[in-house]
């Protein structure tokens, strides 16, 4: 059980984070999060933000979570006091992403220094969720974009035309001969290229690999899938609004499809990591009985 | 349980509250370059044989501050659109746009070619990236050849010049970058590029030779805006005996 003593220092420590950070936060809702230059990676943020809540109540819910660090704390500072020069800078010279990445290391350094080896375990992850809530500069959404779309159509053009379909590439483009000889064009912009399932896809497969009973190492093998596991997710929804396109004409493609064709992609990829890690919770267990 | 100590409290409290306060802090303003620099103004009405046909002055297109494009005729009847951008900030806004990326991006059939420097002097060059697009469709090809000067420095390292954005972002700069584009249409089917590259590398120098100072600084780096050494005289002896002569009648008017 928390005791209300317990509780006094943390909430007051929080308040003044909140304090600092909300402004931040409420810069990345109105612009960041719906910016079309980042192609909408960060449209999930606004589930995310509770979902990081729900995570660090769950973990302060252990008893004994705030029982005082006694030895060692010059790491703590050190993080601490790198988080606030961080934010401080960014501050100054209005750097959105050091303004939000600083609050890693603040928290961590914080937690660090006050509180238990027990305490930063549990915390961390709830903290860290913070990576996929925070921007990262347009530059690197830029560096994935491109290659991913380039990737996509020449994937998704280079099959179709193996089984059999008229289909043409031009550039970021398909262009697929229907049956009654019109021509139906696919551009692969942005928003198709796969980023923006990308990133909530890492959060949510960090989520649910967190949650599984399972080891660090596995875990991390299992994350590193992620990204494979969205690009051939992304691939498949692009594949379905081809043949759409092909056998229906581009208007029943663009239409409630395509904002239908994204949860395909989600459930592909978060279905393959479902069953690998349940295949691998299973080997784990016949390893420990036998 | 074990008694948590003031001090620690104290120092993380003193901390998080610069925390809190600095979303107040004043900004500081940014060291931004000019947002022009004058790009058509530098275009030469000829350089070496080659004659100006006209200047398009596309401002404002695509982000670009300055986006220049100025076709240059020859005699023999071949033509090299020259192109020139200017970007203040390599952010967003006024990024440059990369010749080899937006043609793959617009559907054109691109062929890389090796990256090759470009001498403009005995002891100075530019890298260049050169390579041929096509229209998706179309037969006919052209050889483009482009370089971007990043803060002084000829480049075409793309990822460079973003992680020098990224560096100056976080101490508070921007980015400046000019991109140096020759455009060389061509009308037969050419299997040798050595004739392209040559071409190109001549019409290179021969702007630089056009230029002044200002303009060398920026679509050829700060090194080729410092006085170049001056060329040794192509013949020796003729100098030589002019001097030999001087001194020859200086002695015997002297006599």
């Amino acid at each position: 059980m928390i005791r209300d003593g317990e509780m006094r220092v943390p909430l007051a420590l929080a308040g003044l984070l909140l304090v600092g950070f909300v402004p931040v936060f409420v810069g990345y809702a109105r612009l960041d999060w719906r910016s079309h230059a980042l192609a909408g990676a960060y449209t999930h943020a606004w589930l995310a933000i509770p979902v990081m809540l729900w995570l660090f109540w769950r973990a302060t819910r252990q008893p004994g979570m705030f029982e005082p660090r006694l030895t060692r704390r010059w790491p703590g500072y050190l993080l601490l006091a790198l988080g606030v020069v961080l934010k401080v800078h960014g501050e100054l010279l209005g750097y959105n992403v050091l303004r939000g990445m600083s609050l890693i290391p603040i928290a961590l350094g914080a937690v660090a220094v006050l509180y238990s080896a027990r305490t930063f375990r549990a915390l961390f992850f709830p903290i860290a969720f913070l990576l996929f809530i925070v921007p990262v500069p347009n530059f690197v959404i830029d560096t994935l974009t491109l290659p991913l779309r380039g990737l996509s159509t020449t994937v998704v053009s280079r099959s179709l035309a193996a089984v059999g379909y008229p289909v043409e590439q031009t550039g970021m483009a398909m262009v697929l001969t229907a049956p009654d000889g019109g021509r139906r064009q696919l551009d692969i912009d942005e928003s198709c290229s796969g980023i923006r399932s990308l990133v909530a896809l890492l959060a949510l497969g960090a989520l649910f690999l967190h949650l599984q009973p399972l080891r660090p190492g596995v875990k991390v093998a299992l994350f590193l899938l992620v990204p494979a596991l969205a690009v051939l997710g992304n691939l498949m929804r692009i594949g379905v609004t081809a043949l759409i396109a092909y056998h229906a004409g581009t208007e029943a493609a663009a239409g409630f499809f395509h904002g239908f064709s994204g949860l395909i992609g989600f459930l592909i990829t978060l279905g393959g990591l479902v069953v690998l890690a349940r295949l691998l919770a299973r080997t784990n267990e016949e390893e420990g009985g036998a | 349980m074990p008694e948590r100590p003031r001090m620690e409290v104290l120092v993380v409290a003193v901390l998080l509250t610069v925390v809190a306060v600095s979303p107040w802090l004043p900004r500081v303003k940014k060291r931004e370059p000019a947002t022009r620099v004058g790009l058509a103004s530098l275009l030469p009405d000829h350089v070496g044989e080659w004659g100006l046909l006209e200047r398009r002055d596309i401002a404002g297109v695509d982000g670009a501050n300055e986006l220049v494009e100025a076709p240059y005729v020859h005699p023999d009847g071949s033509l090299i659109q020259l192109t020139l951008e200017y970007g203040s900030d390599q952010r967003r806004v006024h990024e440059l746009h990369y010749p080899h990326i937006c043609h793959r991006v617009r559907g054109d059939v691109i062929v890389l070619l090796p990256q090759a420097p470009l001498y403009i002097d005995r002891d100075l060059a530019v890298p260049t990236f050169p390579f041929h697009w096509r229209e998706s469709g179309s037969a006919r090809s052209v050889y483009c050849r482009f370089w971007l000067v990043a803060e002084g420095t000829p480049t075409v390292d793309v990822p460079k010049v973003k992680l020098h954005q990224l560096v100056n972002g976080f101490l508070g700069r921007s980015t400046s970058a000019v991109m140096v584009r020759m455009d060389l249409p061509l009308t037969e089917v050419v299997t040798d590029d050595a004739r392209l590259r040559a071409m190109t590398a001549q019409f290179a120098v021969e702007l630089y030779r056009a230029l002044p100072s200002e303009g060398r600084r920026l679509l050829f780096g700060d090194l080729a805006a410092a006085p170049r050494p001056q060329a040794a005289p192509k013949t020796v002896l003729r100098g030589g005996m002019k001097a030999q002569l001087f001194r020859f009648f200086s002695k015997t008017e002297g006599t």
